[in-house]
């Protein structure tokens, strides 16, 4: 169709099993109230970029990436649940802010076990911070995922 | 125009969550309302430019709003501001 833009997609930013938004044990995230996404239990510490991006911004503790893509979808990683509190121990950002970064390269390495030694969950709420401009957004069925290579939500502008 | 400034309550600063209270609070107005942290400017709209401006526990955020809700919209991010230190961050405090 002339005027039908085709649908672009966003990969997993971990390996591991996936959640819907709304199983995240964090209001904040399940409410919606920070965006629309998906979530990944990790079992792997890499996390990749979902698609070609500028890194808009890097938390100071290494827990949480804002990202941009090139077609202006806000996007936001964050590490665990609470992770905020650890003060970047276990994060370890392979990334600078400003960078621009292809669809599938690592972002950060995760020390997953800090966190659980932290008593903290490791689950990472993938969100799009900006869903009004999607007309359509839709996530995966698949109960797991590669990261940086699963496609976890298609989306449409 | 409307100025004011305000520190950071939230001891961890401004990470995801009060971030997006701020944000969703000023997206219902049609103001444009900036925020200054140090050397960075972010537009409060946007949940990832706020969170980009890396503000820590008692910095001093500088707001300007410009529009013509703009008296709303600063009395309402004025009382989402000075929501006190005994509620939690999931309520809303910045």
């Amino acid at each position: 169709m002339l005027f039908s833009k085709k649908k672009s997609v966003l990969l997993a930013v971990a390996d591991g099993e996936v959640l819907p938004l709304s199983q995240v044990e964090d209001e904040a995230f399940s409410s919606g109230m920070l965006g629309k996404g998906i979530a990944i239990k990790p079992s792997s510490g890499s996390i990749y970029s979902p698609a070609d991006v500028t890194v808009v911004g890097i938390a100071e503790s290494g827990h949480a990436y804002t990202l941009e893509s090139a077609d202006g979808l806000e996007l936001l990683i964050h590490i665990g649940i609470d992770t905020v509190g650890l003060g970047g121990k276990g994060f370890l950002p392979m990334v600078g802010e400003g960078d621009t970064v292809k669809a599938g390269e690592v972002l950060c390495r995760v020390d997953l076990q800090a966190i659980r030694d932290a008593g903290l969950s490791t689950v990472i709420p993938f969100l799009i911070t900006n869903p009004e401009i999607t007309k359509e957004l839709k996530p995966t069925q698949a109960a797991s995922a590669i990261g940086g290579q699963s496609v976890i939500l298609e989306y449409r502008l | 125009m409307k100025q004011f400034q305000c520190p950071v309550r939230d001891e961890n600063g401004m990470h995801a969550r009060p971030a997006g209270a701020l944000s969703n609070l000023a997206k219902q107005f049609s103001s444009e309302v900036r925020v200054r942290c140090g050397q960075r400017d972010a537009n409060a709209k946007r949940l990832i430019s706020l969170m980009s401006l890396g503000a820590k526990a008692g910095e001093v955020l500088e707001f300007e709003i410009v529009g013509e809700d703009e008296e709303a919209a600063s009395d309402a991010i004025l009382k989402l501001l000075a929501q006190n230190d005994g509620e939690r961050a999931s309520e809303g405090r910045v």
